[in-house]
């Protein structure tokens, strides 16, 4: 590969959006050729300070209240039709009543595929992924993201003690670009739980922590369940004896390099006992 | 504490549980909504006004909203919003391109100190102002909401090709726009 053609590729190499071959190849070009190095550096270098957070607008608290109050507002009134050219509600009232001896065969049929097709454990899966996402939301809406403050984990881990029957592992990522915000209680699969938030840019990330069965096997690294759900990406995996979910709103691969970092980093050694 | 149903009004009109799926779905969006308003449109009340009429937009048509990438698809509709806005305002013109950087494509890389002292503060927020609308919207998605190629696309309503080329340009754009700028203006 040459300067020409590494330097086509060059953008998407650092946007980790280049296949494994042309990467590769990407690679050993810049190992030997330090104009295309430089230009990488360039590229990450505008990329740290732009995606650093400063110049992050985020929505002002009363812009946020008044849309809450439209919101309220809108769904209150009586169904109408939008300002557009969708049918008038009389009409399409009368086209979903003809629709739905159709639509409930239809979904008898799907309905039979998904418990015959799906593992059955995704039943369990999909309740305990809507749990997982309304605690997520819950606690971004109602300002009770932590009921204790991070950056500092020493501080952190004593303070489940009494409150939670187990001890959770917490990890600070805070050089790696997702700070911890703190923790706080969660209730989720019928018991108290350890919630970890960790703030990337203007997002945070939600870590729900609790013991597994006996039995439970842990997932190997790399093979952890990532879903995506309603716009949250949410990471599913067992260590150490423990349940663990992530769930946020950013970017999937930025999640899943948060999930790698996390169960990479050496936990906390308690201070005293 | 109690479970909540799921999606238990799919089918049937209501209102409520419309409402608390919207919001679940795409409230969390917000300051996604608004930034991306705000760089588009350069001046926080327009950005403002734009977000609640695309919220309200995305609320009337959320029954057609089939799950999957909430983000994407309000950001989709603020795009939109903003277009119109910028069309209805201009009488159709799109902005034109500052002529003297036009045969500017910066590709040599920079001695890394000047660069980087231009990319402190104010200089960046304001060469990023200065891009065309096309590469700044493209800039915006990946840096700041870290969005792949693909939901890029999606957003934008162009190919996974066109935003690799409109990235490379604007960063291409950046960097001159930079270089240019007097110096001195970067103290935090």
């Amino acid at each position: 590969m040459n300067c020409d053609q590494a330097r086509k590729l060059l953008d998407a190499y650092a946007d980790g959006e280049l296949d494994a071959l042309n990467a590769t190849e990407v690679e050993s070009h810049i190992q030997s050729c330090p104009t295309c190095a430089a230009a990488l550096a360039e590229l990450q270098s505008l990329h740290r300070a732009m995606s650093a957070g400063s110049l992050y607008y985020a929505a002002p608290a009363a812009l946020r209240t008044r849309i809450a109050s439209a919101v309220a507002a809108e769904t209150a009134r009586p169904a109408r039709p939008p300002t557009g050219d969708i049918p008038v509600p009389v009409a399409r009232w009368r086209l979903s009543t003809a629709f739905l001896a159709v639509a409930a065969c239809a979904l008898l049929a799907v309905g039979l595929l998904w418990l015959t097709v799906w593992q059955p454990s995704r039943g369990v899966q999909s309740a305990m992924l809507d749990e997982v996402i309304g605690a997520h939301v819950r606690s971004l809406m109602a300002a009770h993201l932590v009921d204790i403050h991070g950056p500092d984990q020493h501080t952190i881990k004593p303070w489940f003690n009494g409150k939670i029957d187990f001890a959770p592992d917490v990890r600070n990522l805070g050089p790696a670009g997702f700070e911890l915000e703190g923790g706080r209680l969660e209730y989720l699969d019928g018991r108290s739980v350890a919630a970890l938030i960790y703030g990337r840019l203007k997002h945070h990330i939600n870590v729900f922590i609790w013991p597994a069965p006996d039995g439970s096997s842990p997932t190997p690294v790399g093979e952890e369940t990532a879903i995506s759900r309603q716009g949250y990406t949410i990471i599913h995996w067992v260590q150490a004896g423990m349940n663990y979910w992530a769930i946020s709103d950013i970017a999937q691969p930025t999640l899943v390099e948060f999930v790698g970092l996390l169960r990479a980093t050496p936990s906390v050694q308690p201070a005293t006992r | 504490m109690g479970h909540e149903e799921p999606d238990a009004h799919r089918g049937r009109p209501d209102p409520q549980g419309s409402a608390a799926r919207f919001e679940t779905a795409v409230l969390p969006h917000l300051d996604a909504a608004y930034n991306l308003a705000r760089w588009l449109m350069r001046r926080s009340h327009d950005a403002e006004d734009i977000v609640q009429e695309a919220t309200l937009r995305a609320l009337r048509s959320f029954d057609g909203f089939r799950g999957g990438d909430a983000r994407s698809w309000l950001l989709t509709i603020v795009r939109n919003t903003c277009y119109s806005r910028m069309r209805a305002e201009r009488g159709g013109e799109t902005p034109a391109e500052p002529e003297q950087l036009q045969a500017i494509t910066s590709t040599a890389p920079a001695p890394p100190a000047v660069l980087e002292r231009q990319m402190d503060g104010e200089s960046l927020r304001e060469a990023i102002d200065q891009l065309p609308i096309d590469f700044r919207e493209a800039l915006v998605l990946r840096e700041m909401e870290g969005m792949s190629y693909k939901q890029i696309a999606d957003v934008t309503g162009v190919a996974v090709g066109t935003v690799m080329s409109r990235l490379s340009r604007a960063r291409g754009r950046l960097k001159a726009i930079l270089l240019a700028a007097p110096d001195g203006g970067g103290s935090r």
